[in-house]
């Protein structure tokens, strides 16, 4: 298995040549929480001025297309709309395009999920704080939506006792679809000394209670890059993925048959690699990525000079 | 003709034979136990198992009562054990409670129990806290008021709930939580109130390894109330290890960790234990850990056809054998049924025991309230979506 090489200024032509299209993640990768990993926006430009197409495609389902849009202008990015791909949009897709939805969503979700939706005309019900008031047995007095016609689960800051308990209850019709943005363990942010539980999290506890698996859109899983393609050209053999974790940006990368790139700005390091490498899970041994570099910061000075 | 080299030559074969035997009488009662026939208890053998055994572990849920009401014949079944000169143990998974307002609870339900004999998860919490954690540290809990309570009776303090637990901007989240050094453990059990902040204070708690990470049981549900799912400790444990990546000790069953303390305080001899539950997850593979029968009631969450189905699995995954019982029975409350029929038990006129409504229900028609669809039994159960028998 091969090692993953430094992506040094001697191997710069090579990297170049090897991507027409290049996607990026964005937490850990452009941004830390909300400061600019420093010259990104100067990168993007570049590239496009290189001839070469980025796209945005991000785990993150806290935020719409639009207000994704309103933090890469704040940050000094030139970026349009429809080259974001982040989950809330992947779901509302999903649900419009594939299922030809009708009827209405239990959805455990943001904001930012809750404008997409509304953006698709997908009824939904249940987001916002759904305190626990009284006990058990006064909740389960109260009937359930019988419009309900699919659950999603993206991050929920408002998740309490109540939605887990509808959740899992609407979740016990087999014929319930069962959507989740990702299954990310945890939220990269800037201050590394505190852990910000993903919504992983919270998609475990309701598939546990729901005794079921969700079907999950987000990176790993190639949803995003089929996506991609219909609005994009993508030759996978053409294209490289930028990311800061190894088990969802790499692994998509993997999954998907693209070059990969690995940035330390974010969620795995180095010895994270090197514990890949010697996994004794074989899925986990070829997440290697192609190239890994410090930062982006360090590309675009080893750019300037192209 | 009598020579030493033929005594010396026989008394060997004595002894290697007695050797032999004793391996193999042995051999075979690991044989039962570990390959038990799935028997009814009837009046044809209900006095031959209760002549065998000294103590009775009794789960509860499922077992003595349903919800807030006492299965009809189970406190009588208790008395009976009681005077028969058994020694009851009350082992029960459910953290809600502090052990004070359990014997509010069995006393209210006709129950005749001691505080001492009462192991629920809350104790078991207790139990290990007060033994692992120094003197000057906290736990931080995720659980009902009746658990602090019941860790704080063992001396542990449990450290106060975050006042910005209500907070929920995730920019201030990470400005306002505070980690307090002095916490040495968090316990993860059914809590009503759970929600991202507790979750989040809880992971960033378990940051430092050394901090103990304990549950009170992995159930993923509560036992169903009318079609709705009420979610268990196990859906929070789940969503504690996804962001933490760490492993929770699992105090209740189907762990024996409560095994140790109910053996030593009550000198029990497993070979005179029998374990009696209504779920193959935690009561009968419980029993299966510690080494002791275990017999099934049928008044509660596993079924019988949970049961045959795992005798069949047997065949090719010989790990489930770890969740059939010795024995089953329509309920508990059958027990004193039979004996009274057999003539071996005065019934109180007014108990259960003499009335019609106990134990009505054919062995048959209880129906798992957890399995709503082929493929997604619960007899393979705790957390487990697809099929998984072989993990065991």
């Amino acid at each position: 298995m091969s090692r993953a090489k430094e992506l040094t200024k001697q191997l710069l032509r090579q990297f170049v040549d090897s991507f027409d299209t290049i996607l990026f993640d964005c937490d850990g990768v452009l941004w830390q929480s909300n400061d600019v990993i420093s010259k990104t926006p100067a990168l993007i430009a570049k590239l496009r001025d290189m001839g070469k197409q980025p796209l945005f495609v991000t785990n993150n389902s806290t935020k719409s297309r639009r207000q994704y849009m309103e933090k890469f202008a704040k940050l000094g990015f030139k970026v349009s709309e429809n080259e974001i791909f982040c989950t809330a949009y992947l779901a509302a897709i999903y649900l419009r395009n594939i299922l030809n939805f009708q009827g209405k969503a239990y959805l455990i979700g943001s904001p930012g999920m809750q404008e997409e939706f509304k953006l698709f005309d997908i009824n939904y019900t249940g987001t916002g704080p759904d305190p626990v008031t009284g006990e058990v047995e006064d909740w389960v007095k109260i009937p359930l939506d019988p419009e309900v016609t699919a659950v999603v689960v993206g991050f929920d800051r408002d998740l309490s006792m109540r939605k887990l308990t509808k959740g899992a209850t609407y979740l016990q019709d087999p014929k319930m679809p069962f959507i989740a943005t990702n299954t990310d363990s945890c939220l990269p942010i800037k201050d590394s000394q505190f852990l910000i539980p993903g919504t992983g999290s919270i998609v475990s506890a309701v598939e546990t209670a729901a005794g079921r698996d969700a079907l999950v859109l987000g990176k790993p899983h190639k949803f995003m890059v089929d996506l991609i393609k219909e609005k994009f050209t993508l030759e996978p053999r053409r294209t490289v993925m930028v990311g800061d974790r190894l088990n969802t940006d790499i692994q998509l990368g993997k999954n998907a048959d693209l070059h990969t790139l690995l940035v330390l700005t974010g969620v795995s390091k180095l010895s994270d690699v090197d514990s890949n490498l010697e996994s004794s899970d074989p899925t986990d041994r070829e997440c290697i990525p192609d190239y890994y570099i410090e930062s982006l910061t360090k590309l675009t000075e080893y750019l300037s000079d192209f | 003709m009598f020579s030493l080299k033929t005594y010396t030559s026989k008394f060997a074969n004595i002894i290697w034979w007695k050797l032999f035997e004793r391996k193999r009488t042995l051999s075979a009662r690991i044989l039962k136990m570990r390959h038990p026939e799935f028997t009814q208890i009837t009046e044809n053998n209900v006095k031959e198992v209760l002549d065998s055994v000294d103590t009775v572990l009794l789960d509860c849920d499922g077992v003595l009562w349903r919800g807030e009401d006492a299965i009809p014949g189970s406190p009588e079944t208790v008395r009976m054990l009681r005077a028969m000169g058994k020694q009851p143990v009350f082992l029960t998974n459910y953290s809600i409670l502090s052990r004070k307002e359990l014997m509010e609870k069995f006393t209210h339900l006709g129950y005749d129990v001691r505080e001492e004999e009462i192991y629920s998860s809350a104790t078991l919490a207790g139990l290990y806290l007060q033994s692992h954690l120094q003197t000057d540290e906290t736990v931080f809990v995720l659980g009902s008021q009746g658990l602090h309570d019941e860790i704080e009776s063992f001396g542990v303090k449990v450290a106060p709930l975050d006042s910005e637990d209500h907070v929920f901007d995730i920019q201030s989240l990470t400005e306002t939580l505070k980690i307090d050094p002095k916490i040495g453990a968090v316990v993860v059990a059914f809590d009503i109130n759970f929600n991202y902040r507790k979750l989040l204070r809880a992971a960033n708690i378990l940051s430092k390894e050394s901090t103990h990470f304990l549950v009170t049981n992995e159930d993923p549900r509560l036992p169903s109330n009318d079609g709705w799912i009420v979610p268990d400790c196990g859906c929070l444990i789940e969503s504690v290890i996804k962001a933490t990546k760490r492993t929770p000790t699992v105090l209740g069953k189907p762990n024996k960790f409560a095994w140790d303390f109910i053996s030593k305080r009550f000198h029990v001899n497993p070979e005179r234990t029998i374990m009696i539950g209504d779920s193959l997850n935690t009561d009968i593979l419980f029993g299966y850990n510690c080494g002791i029968r275990r017999s099934l009631v049928l008044s509660g969450i596993s079924s019988y056809a949970d049961v045959t189905n795992r005798i069949d699995e047997v065949k090719h995954h010989p790990n489930a054998e770890k969740w059939i019982p010795n024995y089953y029975i329509q309920s508990l409350g059958t027990i004193a049924k039979c004996l009274w029929s057999l003539g071996l038990y005065e019934p109180d006129p007014d108990g259960d025991v003499c009335s019609d409504s106990a134990s009505d229900e054919t062995i048959e028609d209880r129906v798992d309230p957890w399995v709503s669809q082929p493929g997604t039994s619960s007899a393979n159960g705790i957390c487990h979506r697809k099929e998984v028998i072989t993990t065991v």
